[in-house]
């Protein structure tokens, strides 16, 4: 981790504090060397295609991998020690003070118990409310979701809603106990875009208002263009960029970041050819000692044969000896 | 320009258990013309993939007629079908992981069209494998691999170069990008695009996200619940869409602009269940102009525009 983020972590004691974090199953690693935070109130884009470690990285900061997944580095939730944390200190950040929204809401639903009674078990265990006061305050909650009818809808089961109301209902569950942070990881990409912009609305005003501290995990930099302050763009296990999301799209100083932007099927002009980054992502185990995108680079020089620190000034850093020049 | 592949007043209906039926499809009339791009884009349940399939007879429709290449193939036993139909259009799907058998080495799997059809002498086959491998992209060296050695994007590439086997004069893409990396799908469209240009080859580019619709076609057709609500050329849709839904979906799209505020969303509610459709118009319950008559018949397609139609009966206020 280099001085600036360092100075940052000790000055503001972000709400979430990730340091040098790594991800191996056995002797593969597929996260290293993560460092970032989220501050209260900050929303944050964690963005990468398959296989990059987005979402390997959002499961470790509250250790909801699999056992056979080896964590190593630092993550601080509000100053707790997560990798340290006990049984009991988990349970608490887990249940009251993060929230996890998964792609398929169809996972976090049990689908034999009514959904309201689901985000009032949450309540009930967390919040310590009584079982009438929960299931009163599950009905509240869905209504300031959004969801119609919210006390018919709460007697329904996960099977008889739709995959965007199973959506609304994992967000209740995720924001019932007032969480301080809320990690969403590809919250709208199963649903159609009528429905993404419903819920993508829904989280950043609720982000907004409960002044939440946002992790958005996504593959999608369309979404990501107004929904976060900040945009961390993974490659191979690795950041290889972080900036603010106007400087991101406006300036990208990585050659990966700015060929991802030159690919999108609205980014050349109709008719034209799009820009494609030749070649293929490094599989985790096959990682190249120095860049990780180096054999795929277009301004790959010597140096990046050799590992390649985070450089550059301020909020906006990137991994790149040769870099895009500023415009 | 001839019509490949037409679908007239179609229908498509499922059983849907506990004697309901999901009314997939609701009187469709829509063409393919030689060479071009005709782009079906809508949301789950409205019908796109089963019309994609009901063009190429692979499912038989509940009411209406397809024809291909002037034939009506709507009746037409699948030995019928394997010597006109089969032969001149194919299907890339979504997830090529699903469409290859895992046990086929690619080479197999490619070839596998030619056999069927008797096409060439084991010989030609395998140069002719060799040469549609090159063309989309992948070096022929793979070709005794079996799928599971390949990421995403080079199986779509297989599925694409078992598709043109059999060089077949149009191509239905049901959701052919939609799964890929962004990096990756630029790729794709690229080659479908060179492929059309070089071959001449029609497609029916199934897709749910407008801006690669917007790419790559030429024609739009704008699916809800069955239906046809909007068909234009693709400049027209996207600069001047005229139906309530098109507005919306249009306006839904996420955009990659930081410096853009985010607007509120335009559309409220989900779409109905194709199990229990709406009356009147299937869009009335979420459109922003709706009256009361919306509720009681269906709107007719009328032409706004050259080669532009749309099915509203309140146009004058969408104007």
């Amino acid at each position: 981790m280099d001085l600036t983020s360092r100075n940052q972590t000790e000055t503001s004691s972000p709400l979430l504090a990730v340091e040098a974090l790594g991800v191996a199953f056995g002797a593969v690693p597929v996260v290293a060397g993560v460092s970032f935070t989220v501050a209260r109130g900050e929303a944050v884009a964690l963005v990468g295609e398959s296989g990059c470690g987005k979402s390997m990285t959002a499961r470790a900061l509250l250790r909801l991998l699999p056992p056979s997944a080896h964590i190593t580095g630092q993550i601080h939730i509000e100053g707790v020690d997560v990798l340290a944390a006990s049984p009991g200190d988990l349970r608490r950040l887990r249940g009251t003070r993060t929230g996890f929204v998964f792609q398929d809401p169809g996972q976090a639903l049990n689908p034999v118990h009514p959904v309201g009674e689901q985000v009032a078990e949450r309540l009930r265990l967390y919040s310590g409310l009584s079982r009438a006061a929960a299931a009163a305050r599950a009905i509240e909650l869905f209504a300031e979701l959004g969801i119609s009818d919210p006390a018919a809808r709460a007697r329904a089961y996960p099977h008889q809603l739709s995959g965007g109301m199973r959506q609304r209902v994992v967000l209740a569950i995720a924001l019932a106990c007032s969480p301080a942070l809320l990690i969403a990881d590809e919250p709208t990409t199963a649903l159609d875009v009528t429905l993404q912009a419903q819920i993508m609305a829904l989280i950043r005003a609720r982000q907004r208002a409960a002044d939440l501290g946002l992790l958005l995990i996504t593959h999608d930099l369309g979404v990501v263009a107004q929904a976060v302050d900040r945009v961390l763009v993974m490659y191979a296990g690795q950041i290889v960029e972080a900036a603010p999301v106007a400087e991101l799209f406006d300036q990208p100083r990585h050659p990966y970041t700015r060929g991802l932007l030159q690919s999108m099927p609205g980014a050349a002009p109709v008719g034209a050819r799009l820009f494609s980054i030749p070649g293929q992502v490094p599989s985790p185990g096959a990682w190249p000692p120095g860049c990780r995108f180096g054999a795929r680079c277009d301004r790959v020089q010597a140096q990046c044969a050799t590992p390649v620190a985070l450089a550059g000034a301020g909020a906006h850093r990137y991994r790149c000896v040769n870099p895009v020049p500023a415009p | 320009m001839t019509a490949l592949l037409e679908a007239l007043d179609l229908h498509m209906q499922f059983p849907a258990g506990r004697g309901r039926v999901v009314r997939a499809l609701a009187g469709v009339d829509l063409a393919v013309m030689a060479g071009e791009t005709l782009g079906l884009v809508g949301e789950s349940g409205s019908g796109k993939s089963t019309l994609g399939r009901a063009l190429l007879r692979l499912e038989r429709p509940t009411a209406g007629r397809v024809r291909a290449f002037g034939e009506d193939v709507t009746d037409l036993p699948e030995r019928q079908l394997r010597a006109g139909l089969r032969r001149r259009a194919a299907l890339v799907f979504q997830d090529p992981h699903q469409s290859l058998d895992p046990r086929l080495r690619i080479a197999d799997a490619i070839a596998e069209p030619l056999e069927v059809h008797k096409v060439g002498t084991a010989t030609q086959r395998r140069a002719q494998v060799e040469a549609l491998l090159q063309r989309v992209g992948l070096d022929p060296a793979v070709a005794s691999r079996r799928p599971h050695a390949f990421s995403g994007g080079q199986l779509q590439r297989v599925g694409i170069a078992r598709a043109l086997a059999l060089d077949p004069a149009v191509v239905v893409a049901d959701e052919a990008v939609s799964a890929l990396d962004v990096s990756v799908q630029a790729g794709i469209i690229n080659l479908f695009m060179d492929l059309q240009v070089e071959r001449g080859l029609a497609y029916v580019f199934i897709a749910h996200d407008l801006k690669v619709v917007e790419r790559i076609s030429h024609r739009v057709a704008v699916l809800y619940l069955g239906r046809v609500v909007e068909l234009a050329p693709v400049a027209a849709l996207f600069s001047t869409p005229r139906h309530p839904y098109t507005r919306a979906l249009l306006a839904s799209a996420p955009v990659p602009d930081p410096h853009r505020p985010l607007q509120p969303p335009v559309l409220r509610g989900e779409p109905p269940s194709p199990i229990a459709p709406p009356s009147g118009c299937p869009f009335h319950p979420r459109c922003p102009i709706a009256v009361a008559a919306c509720a009681e018949h269906v709107p007719r397609l009328q032409v706004v525009g050259a080669g532009h139609t749309v099915a509203c009966d309140r146009l004058e206020v969408s104007a």
